[in-house]
């Protein structure tokens, strides 16, 4: 049955590569869209079965090109859900397009290949086995989601789109100079000395300041596609002007999937380079993005530009916690990875109903939603509501796990000074959140958006209900501790 | 004769920065390319079948370069070359200022000779700096080349090579960002009429 993981890892990467050119065979727009359901839900099937199945027969690590570790299992199923939910709802973002990146007569198709195949290099990132594979799956990420930032067409569309493509392909070329200068300076040709636990071995054997200098390297490119500060410039821009289905996927599984990558490396090179050095660097990361993020978050803006500004705040969290690296922490994290997800994609998700019955939402801050529409405002409310980390979001708890954690990490003056920032952007979110359902004067809202915004809602109160249920045993289970285990 | 190799990469860099017309930089940029791929190609000899792959790679890739960029170049006409903010020399010291200081700070690592290490390390700031530099989009994608043209060189140099699945890897990650950022570029100037970077300004909070 072991053997058999590898053969479903190739089928999850795979099946979205297969999705994607066989929707280009048919020119029939319905044909398209049916054929996205069902490849969509194979994709993510095969995602979440690889995933449970390696929970469940907990295999030893892989040392190819292919990894199905347990941290690997949380990012594994957060992007077949969040990519499921994305394929399913980019129909209704289509038909409400007008003008494209692309030609008219073939936007679809080009939507969806360029949709396929960035969620194949998604799905691949988490479950790459060697440090060299992985910086082409990040870089491949890139090539197949700039167009997708620039889909709408808008001049500010091919502005954020391009901004994106330079400043995340020039961070990566300097993550990869730094592979470079590690892997030559191992003075140990082969492939091998590329995998992650080889990589760890060989730093012991290489000067301390190469190691170091390679090191910082590769975590200022990787930071830059993360969209940590201060290389976070094209990150509200890319988010907020990218369909929503692809704001989500960038949001939800593409930031947190580079930051597993950055993670690896740390826990890779961290022990060569002694003390806590690595770990100070993703505190660091950590405590600038919040602090960057937290202003923004007060100011009033059009929502998904507000929720872009939201993603710097929490990838600054999740860095906090990987630096911290408590086993509390470290729960914390897995918890904030899901969660942040989930409460994300419905946030972007709201969007195009939103837009769709008020194109003004796409310049101007969100307002009076309680009087226009209730399934609107619950969807909204839910999202901003546990983005903020008010409680009983599970957004509260991980964040509560991941200070706590830092706490006991002894590190008093970094957990502090990310409680208060935390609790600042906490009112600012708040604050958005009151402003968009109050105020303002009632809009109509169509029956079709009203509708969609209610199943959204619906179906994200069920799973972050779930992920609040999550919270209560997720400290001290197995996976955090196989998790705990792995990155020490 | 790695060391000259290594020079004239750097001039060629350099040369990006300050040259005015876009053609004569997809020429640089090109040959700059084709020199690493003839270098490859002359070390292939005495390396492993898999080298040779790649040094045929690097060689395809340089000739793709120079026909997708000096197609795209005849697609988008410009009346006049872009108005650079800062001005030539201006530009040429601040790169190499920037150059000079990474090499200096980079410890050795490995490669045969510290001329190779300079060159790579040299080439990759000097094509980021382009990216910052320069105010043309085309300009900003010949730069990224330039960059990436450092990591070719290093790898070409490396004792036993790189990973022949990392070196097309790479060669087949910059053909698809090229394309992908040619298109942006082609975008950009049919809805902006121009190709100056400076109009994407538009998005600020």
């Amino acid at each position: 049955m072991i053997d058999h993981l590898a053969d479903l890892a190739a089928l999850v990467v795979l099946m979205p590569l297969a999705g994607g050119v066989v929707i280009q065979l048919f020119a029939d727009d319905h044909v398209g869209d049916r054929l996205n359901q069902v490849f969509a839900l194979i994709t993510a099937s095969a995602g979440l079965t690889l995933g449970t199945m390696d929970l469940w027969l907990r295999p030893p690590a892989g040392t190819g090109l292919l990894t199905i570790d347990p941290v690997a299992v949380v990012f594994l199923c957060v992007t077949s859900l969040v990519g499921l939910a994305s394929a399913l709802l980019s129909p209704r973002y289509l038909d409400g397009t007008a003008r494209s990146f692309f030609s008219p007569r073939r936007s679809r198709r080009w939507y969806y290949l360029g949709f396929y195949c960035f969620w194949a290099a998604l799905l691949a990132v988490p479950l790459a086995g060697n440090l060299g594979l992985a910086w082409l799956l990040v870089e491949a990420t890139t090539a197949a989601s700039a167009p997708l930032v620039a889909f709408s067409g808008k001049r500010s569309a091919l502005e954020a789109g391009w901004k994106y493509l330079i400043l995340t392909t020039a961070g990566l070329t300097v993550a990869l100079l730094g592979i470079l200068v590690f892997y030559a300076s191992a003075h140990d040709p082969g492939l091998g000395a590329l995998g992650w636990s080889a990589l760890s071995q060989l730093a012991r054997h290489i000067p301390h300041d190469v190691v170091l200098v390679s090191f910082l390297m590769m975590m200022a490119g990787f930071a830059a596609k993360i969209g940590w500060a201060p290389v976070h410039n094209w990150l509200p821009d890319a988010h907020s002007e990218s369909p929503p289905p692809v704001s989500a996927l960038l949001s939800a599984a593409l930031l947190p999937s580079v930051m597993l990558i950055a993670w690896r490396v740390k826990i890779a090179l961290g022990p060569a380079l002694g003390g806590h050095a690595a770990s100070y660097l993703f505190i660091g990361f950590g405590l600038l993005s919040l602090a960057v993020a937290v202003p923004f978050l007060w100011r009033p803006m059009p929502l998904k530009r507000l929720l872009a500004y939201s993603s710097l705040e929490h990838m600054g969290i999740i860095a906090l916690g990987i630096g911290f690296g408590t086993p509390l922490a470290i729960a914390g994290v897995v918890l904030h990875v899901a969660a942040h997800g989930a409460a994300k994609a419905l946030g972007f998700y709201t969007a195009t109903p939103l837009l769709a019955s008020r194109p003004s939402a796409a310049k101007l801050p969100v307002r009076g939603l309680a009087m226009s529409s209730p399934a609107l405002a619950g969807s909204f409310a839910l999202s901003l509501g546990t983005l903020s980390g008010v409680p009983p979001s599970p957004l509260f708890f991980s964040e509560l796990f991941i200070l706590l954690g830092g706490f006991l990490a002894g590190q008093l003056l970094a957990a502090s000074l990310a409680a208060l920032l935390l609790a600042l952007g906490f009112l600012g979110l708040l604050h958005a959140l009151l402003e968009g359902l109050l105020g303002g004067r009632r809009h109509r809202v169509a029956i079709r958006a009203r509708r969609a915004a209610g199943v959204l809602a619906g179906f994200g109160a069920t799973t972050l209900s779930a992920l609040v249920a999550l919270a209560f045993v997720l400290p001290g289970s197995f996976l955090v501790e196989a998790i705990v285990k792995w990155a020490s | 004769m790695t060391g000259a190799v290594g020079w004239l990469l750097i001039a060629l860099a350099l040369a990006v920065i300050v040259v005015r017309r876009r053609s004569t930089a997809i020429v640089v940029v090109a040959t700059q390319s084709l020199v690493i791929a003839l270098v490859a190609l002359a070390e292939a000899s005495h390396r492993s079948g898999e080298f040779m792959s790649s040094a045929l790679a690097l060689l395809a890739k340089a000739i793709f370069i120079a026909a997708v960029l000096g197609w795209s170049v005849r697609r988008t006409r410009q009346d006049h070359p872009i108005t650079e903010a800062l001005a030539a020399p201006v530009r040429l010291a601040v790169a190499a200022a920037i150059a000079i200081t990474a090499a200096a700070l980079v410890p050795r690592f490995g490669l045969p000779s510290l001329s190779e290490e300079h060159a790579t390390v040299a080439l990759v700031v000097i094509g980021i700096t382009a990216v910052i530099v320069r105010k043309a989009t085309l300009f900003q994608v010949l730069g990224l080349l330039v960059a990436e043209n450092g990591i070719a060189f290093a790898a070409t140099a490396v004792a036993g090579g790189m990973p022949m699945v990392i070196d097309l890897g790479v060669i087949f990650d910059v053909v698809i960002v090229l394309s992908v950022a040619t298109a942006f570029h082609e975008r950009i100037f049919r809805e902006f009429g121009s190709g100056d970077a400076t109009v994407l300004r538009g998005l600020r909070d």
